[in-house]
């Protein structure tokens, strides 16, 4: 994706004044921020509102890069701990339960959990509430991190990259959090 | 029917939520406008704090040249003696040498 832009020619004729180059540079950032905010944040957030806070906030800090990783890695982080303040700001929700899921939640539980059923397409919008209501219990950090390595598959050294965390501490939450995981999904079972 | 392990859940609801996770590529109308247009506000109104901190700076390093003009004077004014100012009216009555 970087290539598709000269970075530091567009970052100089911003600091000119520029407006061509900022346009440019928000062309560029969009899907970057809107791939973590999508990922991060519960479906209902108001992402555009968020993607254009974080776009805010890299203009202000724009003198800040050095350049020497791509733009797009050095936004990321300032997407993702934009995502995290929003989400520690939100409630924690209580414990979810079966009675609390709409019918197609329950539709999309049950074809996750019997056997022989693939994965319904059809029922996103619903299996994406679903895991924004189980993920809601867990610390933004431990959301992200889950959602990191379980959706995007992304290695450890990679999150380490991203989040600051040292790849022990990774390692550390991730032990932590399966189980709570599990058990989140079997006392949904359980409940119903 | 049987059922799958908690895990197995969890990849399954995550595959089939994966379309709500995609990123849109391009940002929708009218985006870029409010972006350039919130980001023009933010430059005009830091420029102006700018403006009005400079100003603050310029009147308080007047002020303080005022006062070390006028404390200078006063200095420069008053007899060049470290005596008391009791002790030098009566100096300068009786017209009294002194070093």
């Amino acid at each position: 994706m970087e290539e598709s832009l000269d970075v530091d020619e567009c970052l100089r004729r911003w600091k000119e004044g520029s407006e061509a180059a900022a346009e440019e540079i928000i062309q560029h950032l969009y899907p970057v921020i809107s791939k973590i905010v999508r990922t991060h944040l519960p479906r209902r957030d108001d992402e555009k509102d968020l993607i254009q806070e974080i776009l805010m906030k890299t203009f202000a800090k724009l003198h800040q890069y050095k350049g020497d990783a791509p733009l797009s890695h050095w936004v990321s982080r300032l997407a993702l701990t934009t995502c995290l303040d929003r989400l520690r700001a939100q409630k924690i929700r209580p414990e979810v339960r079966h009675a609390d899921l709409t019918p197609d939640e329950v539709d999309a539980f049950n074809a996750a959990w019997l056997t022989g059923s693939s994965p319904d397409s059809t029922k996103a919008i619903a299996a994406r509430d679903l895991v924004d209501r189980i993920l809601s219990n867990l610390s933004p950090e431990d959301r992200s991190l889950v959602l990191m390595v379980d959706l995007e598959g992304r290695s450890l050294q990679e999150i380490s990259e991203t989040t600051g965390w040292t790849v022990s501490k990774i390692k550390m939450r991730l032990f932590r959090i399966r189980p709570q995981l599990r058990q989140m999904i079997q006392r949904l079972e359980e409940s119903k | 029917m049987n059922k799958n392990d908690p895990e197995t859940t969890w990849k399954n609801l995550l595959a089939s939520s994966a379309s709500t996770f995609e990123p849109e590529l391009t940002p929708p109308f009218g985006f870029v406008t409010n972006t350039l247009s919130a980001l023009r506000a933010e430059q005009r109104q830091e420029r102006e704090c700018e403006r009005i901190g400079l100003r603050a700076l310029w009147a308080s390093l007047a002020a303080l040249g005022v006062a070390a003009a006028v404390t200078l004077a006063v200095g420069l004014h008053q007899d060049n003696s470290d005596l008391d100012p009791g002790v030098r009216s009566l100096v300068q009555v009786e017209n009294l040498p002194y070093s």
